[in-house]
């Protein structure tokens, strides 16, 4: 679910972490809320996390709590930087009544704008530019937003369920969607159009997310209420392959160009080799679901968090780095 | 972002609601105002499994309709009546990251708002906002919306089980007490869902729980509390008659039980039948067909007064019963031809009949078919795994054939109204993956369903009892054992109501495949007697067809009388039920002396005796046979259909067979028979007894005014319609 990581941080990557020996090493616990959303701030100093008390802001690594702030949503959902990383995107809304984005200054966290975009709770966003904000929402609807007068700039319709993820790639022209019926639908975001489905999911996709950038066509992984994490080139609708869990993934997150985070419905984080479609290592997290999952911008560790303000920080004990 | 203004926008044209209106900022001032008063509830743990989805049940949040269908209803789904209350729990509290509660400030989660509709839900308003369901949810999520169950709910006990009511309009107070894991127990009275199968017989008060019989007769009550439901029985008496002594005709248990049900609704017996009738009703029942002339004459001047189970026991040693009987288990096992394999059918028939002419016991019958395997074109049984084309199938059809029980409904869901879980039904079904459906039936050790809730292979499991060792090949043994142990609670009930339901026209449980505590029994004692009677005698089939026969209650006359004639289930008179098509197809064939020529079988096979239910036949689909593929229990309506009846009165099937020039009609013409004695002849043969008094002098004065030849026949004709057409003559009675 979330990439805030500059697309260009990992151009030429190639990494082969082997995730061998990893260890937690903090917890914090915020409050008995659910976190549903966490982002690490450009600098990689903070993470911020969303629940139904609003906004937390804790020191990175250890996890202690710097301070609180409200929001209008009662469920904030999804959390996003701007490209100039000088905003922070705040999704969510008064499930059944609206979805709502909510825009802060970053780091003073003042409040700039709130903008009423949908019928129903705002599950994801992704910034096409530093003025356009594309919003997902249970509302089945997704909406690419012109923050400058906060009106909806186009209307992205044909899922037939809740929207609950979506991605942007190739220079952030194409967005990819994932939904509760259980399809990954692919969209020009100048147009608008839908390019094409995917139905390969058997069940509701919970996550999608992009690899770092590499030569190539575009990868991304999807992660589904089926245990499958799938692997695609969506410009050309092709399904590279696919692992399955042996439990469900709720939210995933590159940590190099091979190699996956999930977290999952029993709590715990698999860091999964995607060429080799095997699991390299499976840490204990949280107890209860593990809501979403956030690599650290230069791989300081993963923070995973989920039921009743639980996070963790789990660190990445990488023997071996090659970067070009 | 160039420049972004600090003030709130909204779209133009977006609908929202997201503005309280100042109703709703009232409602959720009253809704924090309870919240702080709920204390008193807050005084003890309040528990997801025990206190909250009970909620849910009884305001039908997780009924079929609503969020309990397979799908749920607006991405919410809960398990059907509570099945399963940690999916439920994952549900309420987990799914879209705990989109349904709100633990800061627990009156704004939309747990609360939409079933008081303080936002839009298409359940309606299920509880009212001040409502005392209102507190223990908020209070609930309050405290941290937490999974933690210090007990285990056990079950219920309901009282009263059987409500014995005066007459219309008494009433009766319902108590349902919950039983815990830790000797707890509790009231759970208001919690309980009160359901009337028949909202006609029975009333429900649902804010004083009790009921109050509405109309006469027996009716049942459901009462559900989590994943247990109770029936309960309501008896009001058909009549105020003051009963007769009837002097006993049997000392059969059969005939005791079928008393005391009689009695306790006050219904009188219609009487006996007469020796023709008699000899009809039997010989239809074990033979599936009508006497001939011959075998009335010699039965009705027999003087012997055991003559009756004389020629039940006759009957049992003919080729008939051995036909017949092997129709009605072909049709049960839903035997048919495979993609044209009219091999495999013959040798699994043949099968069966020796089975019957042995009176080989049903339990080693049925070991024999579940464990079956080889060559289906030398091996009957075979051909038993054949039948479906998948194990999910196998296991449907088996459960249905041996246990009388759906668990087929256990398939997206725990069973709502029985103890099949989905562990069950993928477990029976884990077991059957395990054998290779085809021409040759063998083990298949790599054989798996996937478990649609584990969305992985289900453990096998015999249904309500143990899990299987998946390595275990030898689980389909194990399954067969259980089944067709003595002690086993559904299979010898099961099969005895089938030929409770031949012999007697209604089955004590009905639908015969529909085994469930809350459908229980019209004669629950009766049922048991007959199975323990039947396990007795080694699983006989013809032991348990001699004991029914040899009741009171099987030759009940089919005419209800003035006491009775309310009755429809309880056998103070005999039913009237239409002959299947099959039945029928051949007595009218031997009525007529003209047969049918199915397909390529040589002229004169019997309907009964076709392998292929698909044969064509106009004459069987027009009278609505069944085809097999599907379970045969439900064909009443098709057997005694318009379509049947036109094709009856005004197609060939009869006409053209009346006057052909070898029909039995024809014959006795052109052999100079008087009319009258045509005439008697028809009635033997026909309707299996001699004119009545009144009917021979009637039939008597229109013969005689006869003035041609030609008059005659014509008459002739026409009354062989009539009688071919008659109920009396399409029907058992």
């Amino acid at each position: 679910m979330l990439n805030s990581r500059k697309d260009s941080t990992f151009v030429c990557w190639v990494i082969c972490v082997l995730l061998v020996a990893t260890s937690t090493t903090s917890t914090a616990s915020a409050a008995d809320s659910h976190i549903s959303d966490i982002v690490f701030s450009p600098d990689g100093k903070q993470l911020i996390a969303s629940s139904n008390e609003g906004l937390a802001i804790y020191r990175w690594p250890d996890l202690s709590l710097i301070k609180r702030i409200s929001t209008e949503s009662p469920h904030p959902t999804c959390l996003r930087f701007s490209p100039t990383q000088s905003y922070l995107a705040v999704g969510g809304g008064i499930p059944s009544e609206s979805g709502k984005i909510e825009i802060f200054n970053w780091p003073t966290l003042t409040k700039t704008k709130t903008i009423m975009a949908h019928s129903d709770q705002i599950m994801s966003l992704a910034w096409r530019d530093n003025n356009t904000v594309i919003t997902a929402s249970l509302d089945h609807d997704i909406r690419v937003i012109d923050l400058q007068n906060g009106e909806s700039k186009q209307l992205l319709q044909g899922h037939s369920r809740g929207v609950i993820d979506l991605c942007l790639i190739n220079n952030r022209s194409t967005l990819v969607s994932g939904s509760l019926d259980q399809s990954i639908r692919v969209w020009d975001t100048n147009s608008g159009a839908l390019q094409r489905t995917s139905s390969n999911h058997t069940h509701p996709v919970q996550a999608v997310a992009v690899a770092p950038s590499m030569d190539g066509l575009p990868l991304m992984a999807s992660a589904s209420d089926d245990r499958t994490i799938r692997i695609w080139q969506p410009t050309i609708g092709r399904l590279v392959r696919f692992i399955r869990l042996e439990t469900t993934p709720l939210d995933i997150d590159w940590i190099d160009s091979k190699t996956i985070a999930a977290s999952c419905k029993d709590g715990k984080v698999h860091l999964i080799d995607t060429l080799e479609l095997e699991v390299l290592a499976t840490h204990e997290a949280i107890n209860g679901w593990a809501f979403c999952i956030a690599c650290h911008p230069t791989l300081d560790g993963i923070a995973v968090a989920g039921e009743r303000g639980q996070i963790k920080r789990i660190t990445l004990d990488s023997e071996t780095t090659n970067r070009e | 972002m160039a420049d972004l203004p600090g003030h709130t926008t909204e779209f133009q044209n977006v609908t929202m609601r997201n503005l309280l209106s100042n109703s709703k900022v009232l409602k959720l001032a009253t809704l924090c105002l309870l919240l702080s008063s709920a204390t008193a509830i807050a005084q003890r743990d309040i528990e997801f499994h025990n206190d909250i989805v009970p909620l849910f049940t009884r305001f039908g949040c997780n009924a079929g309709a609503c969020h309990g269908a397979a799908v749920g209803r607006g991405d919410f789904k809960l398990s059907l009546f509570g099945s399963d209350p940690d999916s439920d729990y994952d549900s309420v509290v987990r799914h879209l990251r705990g989109r349904r509660i709100n633990i800061a400030t627990p009156e704004e989660s939309l747990l609360l708002l939409k079933p008081t509709e303080q936002v839009a839900h298409g359940g309606g308003t299920r509880f009212d906002i001040d409502s005392d369901p209102v507190s223990l949810i908020a209070e609930w999520i309050r405290n941290g919306a937490l999974h933690t169950t210090s007990r285990q709910f056990t079950g219920i006990l309901v009282t009263p089980t059987t409500y014995h009511a005066k007459t219309v309009g008494d009433t009766t107070a319902v108590k349902v007490t919950a039983t815990y894991s830790d000797g707890s127990k509790r009231d759970v009275t208001s919690s309980t869902v009160l359901i009337a199968e028949d909202n006609t017989g029975v009333e429900i008060h649902h804010e004083s729980a009790t009921i109050e019989a509405k109309r006469r007769g027996r009716h049942i009550v459901i009462a559900r509390y989590l994943t247990e439901v109770h029936p309960i029985e309501v008896i009001v008496p058909l009549t105020d008659a003051r009963l007769r002594r009837s002097k006993s005709i049997s000392s059969n248990f059969i005939d005791e039980q079928i008393q005391s049900r009689l009695k306790q609704l006050r219904l009188q017996a219609s009487p006996q039948i007469s020796d023709e009738l008699y000899l009809r009703r039997a010989t239809l029942d074990l033979t599936g067909r009508l006497p001939t002339a011959e075998s009335l004459s010699q039965f009705v001047a027999d003087d012997a007064t055991d003559k009756r189970a004389l020629l039940i026991q006759s009957l049992l040693e003919s080729d008939g019963y051995v036909e017949y009987w092997t129709f009605k288990l072909a049709k049960l096992l839903r035997l048919r031809t495979q993609q044209h394999d009219q091999e495999g059918a013959s040798v699994y028939n043949e099968w069966i009949s020796e089975q019957l002419r042995n009176d080989a016991g049903y339990d080693e019958i049925s070991r024999s078919l579940l464990v079956a395997e080889g060559d289906a074109h030398s091996n009957g049984p075979a051909n038993f795994w054949r039948t479906t084309r998948t194990a999910r199938d196998q296991a449907e059809l088996a459960s249905e054939i041996f246990m009388g029980s759906r668990l087929r409904c256990a398939n997206c869901h725990n069973h709502p109204l029985d103890r099949w879980t989905q562990d069950d039904y993928h477990g029976l079904a884990a077991i059957f993956a395990k054998v290779e459906q085809g021409v040759i039936v063998q083990t298949k050790p790599n054989g798996r369903v996937i478990h649609p809730k584990y969305l992985e292979p289900a453990q096998p499991k015999v249904p309500g009892a143990q899990f299987v060792d998946d390595s275990d090949s030898n689980a389909r043994m194990q399954f067969a054992q259980w089944l067709t142990d003595p002690n086993n609670p559904y299979f010898s009930k099961a099969i005895v109501n089938r030929i409770w339901k031949q012999l007697m026209g209604k089955g004590l449980v009905e639908p015969v495949d529909d085994f469930r505590s809350t459908n229980p029994a019209t004669h629950p004692v009766l049922l048991d007697l007959l199975a323990k009677d039947f396990v007795d005698s080694g699983f006989s089939i013809k032991h348990t067809i001699t004991r029914i026969t040899e009741s009171a209650a099987y030759a009940r006359s089919a005419d209800a009388i003035e006491a009775n004639k309310f009755d429809d289930k309880y056998y103070s008179h005999a039913i009237k039920m239409p002959l299947e098509a099959e039945v029928l197809a051949d007595a009218i064939a031997d009525v007529t002396g003209i047969h049918e020529q199915y397909g390529e079988q040589p002229v004169g096979t019997r309907a009964i005796s076709l392998l292929d239910p698909a044969v064509p036949s106009r004459t069987l689909q027009v009278l609505g046979r069944c085809d097999r593929s599907d379970s045969c229990e439900s064909t009443a309506d098709a057997i005694d259909g318009l379509s049947q009846k036109l094709h009856q009165f005004n197609g060939a099937m009869i006409n053209d067979r009346i006057s052909a020039p070898n029909s039995r009609l024809t014959q006795y013409i052109l052999a100079g028979k008087p009319a009258l004695e045509i005439i008697e002849a028809f009635y033997q043969v026909g309707l299996s007894r001699s004119m009545n008094d009144i009917e021979r002098s009637y039939w008597k004065k229109l013969t005689v005014d006869l003035d041609t030849k030609v008059d005659t026949e014509h008459f002739l004709e026409d009354f062989v319609w009539s009688l071919l057409s008659s109920k009396e003559f399409g029907t058992k009675h």
